[in-house]
């Protein structure tokens, strides 16, 4: 298992380089755990990088979670459809 | 720690910027016109810092806010650019948002409403 | 009418309107309608007088305080909140408990107590600005295709969905991430993603532009007003259609001055007369005549119903049956009369067979009711058990108006929450797991109900996780049931399911898990003649078929004799009737005398021997044997001769007739002998016990 702390801002910007820190993570482990605790927000760009890496590491058999989320990160995700108020995990 | 480059003619702008968004943690980097402003970028670009944001005004002598961004998003693609107009003033918000601007604000503005603002635009 | 009478009509009068009060509760969490509001003011208001008068005082003065409650709601001084229906839904609990459990002692008190301080703090709490009017609130419906390019333009699509979200309150919110593909082949600079939303809010549409003001060139931004579709008070809008028409068809009001008021009506959410008058194209007393009428079409629509005892039901279709009976032995005198005069009644008989036909299917019709209440009562069920494990379900009802037989109805109920408890439990993923696997977090259930083929199905469907194959296996190894190297189908795999005592889950939770299983369920739809099915995906969701029969008093029946006695064995559950050689029929130890089928050993029933009569034959080589099947398992009945198939109106045994379980009721034959009817299942069931015993 990785656990995986992007050291920038997730968003448009550094977002290629969260998408190689993602593959690369994937490829080396079975489970994967990204840690947003360092995030104050997410742009759509990071949202869409989180949703698509799950879509890989499924294809690969593998596990990739996010963790540490605060509320606002949440909220975003539930704009994007992914989680609902209350919030859990 | 990010940048945010104010652009604009009048200094009180550009203080009343800089003083709303310092408690925030934010650097601000001053210029008084568009050219004044590309040459600000260059040199933030140079010394390593990382750009979070532009707020430009829209009426400057030398260069105006329009070629400014017209100029600046030919080398800096992601980076949100703020207009600031007096009024609304459609036709400029619309040209601004041809050239690649990202949103507007409005002046004169409450501190507390910018810093809602640039919380979510700087990246 | 006696006290007590009274008492039992009050009874049965509450539970209905409690079961609406809770369904419409659940619809009023979701929908926030005001006419919703509007009928459970009413049910409080009804239950509240009649409580008054059946001597329930305690009853009478509670529902008077949730009335009050629900006219704050009214008027707009406390909003909708979950914390509101809670309270509410527990209230009809303690109702309930009052009424058919006594409800007297300290435990009600405090529930009751609870409940009032909780309502008191609602009431005090938050009242909001009455100027908040119902009215002003508009829908919009925004679609929002974001150009692939737009982070270019510094654009974060989020933000301004952000403010989108913060403009009003967010009724629907579809997420359209099809174009997103896995992670390697992912350009990350590109927008993927794009919405469909509705939002309730008191904000003008210029609002909502203002929001998408610097996206709007380049990209699809769709904004429309839906209010009219969102529009709580239904009723009322086709009340008011009608009244149009009633203007029209009376010549007061042309077609062309009703469009006018029509479209006025979008515009203004005026009342409909209110612009007509306006307008000066009808008068007010017109107005009234017309509005006479539109009541008086209400109240036919009212009045078109009468409430029945199913006892009568019942009768009637007992009497039915005798003059089926009667027909079939008026056809027995027919054979016996010379050939003009039977020819004669033959076709008289052939006349009265079809009205009788007739006079049966409209019986039946009668019998049936929708499957809608059912549906509605899991709602609320969903809806508690989702918060108490903390999963996000959304409960989809369809096929409401499906009707079925009464007795199918009520007995369907609690095989139907058990698999919706299942489904919860077992089906349904945590919200993390289901982002995980790139799954809405809100999953859904949906219950259906159709017909087809002179049957009905009921689906019961989940997006869930599917069944978990290898883990069926596993116990079905450790079960002894299959070994380690058996290739097993999946479809067999399902099967075990159904087997008594097989259940997958490593813990037993509040849900489900407790005794009852899917044996249970099945045994359940078996007793209605039924059939169930599954069908899994691994990661997609799981759906439980069931089909039942159309009616539970009817039958397609095979008659047989034994001896001189006539026996009724369903058609369904018969797969063949064969001769057997005398070599292929054996004892085994433990199982008893079987016989070789297609290879395979089946249990042999001397029916005489059962049921204590005698036999033509008793060498099962010499008599006739009949394979029926349920649950999978065959049995071998050894009878003397087929009679034929036809269809059977079944008269239910009194217990003390026939303790059996074998036996599940009886029929009259055209020349008056009584045929038994033989339930497999039981009979099966009741051979098992017995070799437990031995």
């Amino acid at each position: 298992m990785k656990e995986l702390f992007f050291s920038k801002d997730a968003g448009i910007k550094n977002i290629k380089q969260l998408k190689n820190d993602i593959l690369s993570a994937i490829e080396e482990d079975s489970e994967v755990i990204l840690n947003l605790s360092n995030q104050r927000r997410l742009d759509l760009s990071s949202v869409q990088v989180i949703c698509s890496a799950r879509i890989e590491a499924k294809q690969r058999k593998k596990i990739f979670k996010v963790s540490g989320m605060n509320n606002e990160i949440i909220k975003q995700f539930e704009i994007c459809g992914y989680m609902k108020k209350g919030g859990e995990k | 720690m990010k940048t945010i480059l104010v652009i604009d003619d009048s200094p009180t702008i550009r203080a009343s910027v800089e003083f709303a968004v310092k408690p925030i943690g934010m650097e601000v980097k001053q210029a008084e016109n568009g050219k004044k402003g590309l040459e600000a970028f260059s040199s933030l670009n140079s010394s390593g810092a990382e750009l979070g944001l532009v707020i430009v005004d829209v009426n400057m002598p030398e260069m105006d806010g329009i070629t400014f961004i017209k100029e600046f998003r030919k080398s800096d693609k992601f980076t949100p650019v703020l207009v600031l107009t007096t009024e609304s003033e459609e036709d400029k918000i619309k040209e601004g948002k041809c050239v690649g601007a990202s949103g507007w604000m409005i002046k004169p503005f409450k501190p507390a409403d910018l810093v809602a603002v640039v919380e979510k635009l700087v990246r | 009418m006696s006290e007590s009478g009274i008492i039992e009509i009050f009874q049965n009068e509450a539970r209905e309107i409690l079961d609406n009060i809770e369904n419409d509760l659940v619809v009023l969490e979701e929908t926030k309608s005001s006419e919703v509001v509007n009928r459970l003011f009413r049910y409080y208001h009804t239950l509240k007088g009649s409580s008054g008068i059946a001597g329930f005082t305690s009853i009478s003065e509670f529902t008077h305080s949730l009335e009050s409650c629900l006219d704050l709601v009214r008027s707009g001084k406390i909003s909708i909140t979950e914390d509101l229906i809670s309270i509410l839904l527990q209230s009809t609990d303690w109702i309930r408990g009052t009424l058919f459990e006594g409800g007297i002692g300290e435990k009600y008190d405090t529930i009751k107590n609870d409940i009032f301080t909780r309502l008191e703090v609602i009431r005090s709490g938050e009242a909001l600005p009455v100027s908040v009017v119902a009215d002003k609130i508009r829908y919009y419906r925004i679609k929002a295709a974001f150009a692939e390019n737009i982070f270019e333009f510094g654009i974060d699509p989020l933000i301004v969905m952000e403010d989108l979200f913060e403009s009003g309150e967010v009724v629907e919110n579809f997420v359209d991430r099809r174009k997103l593909s896995m992670l390697s082949k992912l350009d990350p600079e590109k927008c993927y993603f794009s919405w469909r939303v509705v939002v309730k809010t008191a904000k003008s549409i210029d609002k909502i532009k203002e929001v998408f003001l610097f996206v709007l060139d380049n990209n699809e931004i769709i904004i429309e007003d839906i209010t009219s579709e969102y529009v709580e008070n239904l009723d009322e809008k086709r009340g008011e259609k009608k009244l149009g028409d009633i203007l029209v068809n009376k010549g007061i009001v042309t077609e062309r001055e009703l469009e006018d008021v029509l479209n006025e009506q979008q515009k203004e959410n005026k009342k409909i007369g209110e612009i007509i008058v306006e307008k000066g194209f009808a008068t007010p007393k017109d107005l009234n005549t017309a509005l006479g009428i539109q009541d008086d079409i209400k109240k036919k629509i009212e009045s078109n119903t009468v409430r029945v005892d199913t006892m009568k039901l019942d009768n009637l279709m007992n009497l039915l049956g005798e003059i089926v009976i009667g027909q079939a032995s008026l056809n027995r005198i027919s054979e016996a009369l010379d050939e003009e005069q039977g020819y004669r009644l033959k076709n008289a008989l052939y006349g009265l067979d079809r009205i009788t036909r007739e006079f049966q299917e409209q019986i039946m019709s009668i019998r049936m009711i929708p499957i809608g209440p059912t549906f509605d009562q899991f709602k609320r069920f969903v809806r508690d058990m989702s918060k108490q494990i903390g999963k996000d379900i959304r409960l989809d009802i369809n096929g409401k108006d499906t009707e079925l037989d009464k007795t199918v109805i009520e007995r369907i109920s609690d095989p139907l929450k058990h698999m919706i408890r299942n489904s919860i439990d077992h089906g349904i993923e945590t919200s993390e797991e289901r982002m995980n696997c790139g799954k809405d977090s809100q999953s859904v259930i949906s219950l259906n109900a159709y017909h087809q083929e002179g049957s009905v199905f009921i689906e019961i469907k989940d997006d869930g996780r599917g069944l978990n194959y290898e883990k069926i296996r596993a116990k079905a190894i450790a079960k002894n049931i299959i070994s380690k190297d058996d290739e097993v189908s999946e479809e067999k795999l399902k099967s075990f399911i159904f087997l008594p005592a097989f259940s997958t889950s490593d813990s037993v939770s509040d849900l489900s898990g407790r005794g009852v299983g899917m044996d249970v369920v099945k045994s359940n739809i078996d007793a209605l003649r039924g059939t169930i099915e599954i069908d899994s995906i691994k990661g997609k969701g799981t759906t439980v078929r069931i089909k039942l029969p159309l009616t539970l008093a009817i039958i397609d029946g095979m008659l047989f004799r034994v001896g001189n006695s006539t026996y009724i064995v369903p058609l369904l559950s018969i797969v063949e009737s064969i001769q057997p050689k005398k070599d292929d029929v054996k004892t085994i130890k433990g199982k008893g005398e079987v016989v070789l089928v297609r290879g395979e050993y089946v249990s042999l029933i001397r029916l005489y021997d059962f049921f204590s009569t005698s036999a033509d034959h008793t060498n099962p080589w010499e008599s006739l044997l009949i394979i029926v099947e349920t649950n999978g398992e065959r049995l071998a009945l050894m009878i003397d001769d087929l009679i034929g198939q036809q269809q059977i109106v079944i008269k239910s045994l009194d217990s003390y007739i026939t303790q059996s379980s074998a036996i599940s009721g009886a029929t009259i034959l055209g020349d008056g002998s009584v045929a038994l009817i033989i339930d497999i299942h039981g009979l099966m069931s009741g051979l098992k016990n017995e070799k437990v015993i031995e």
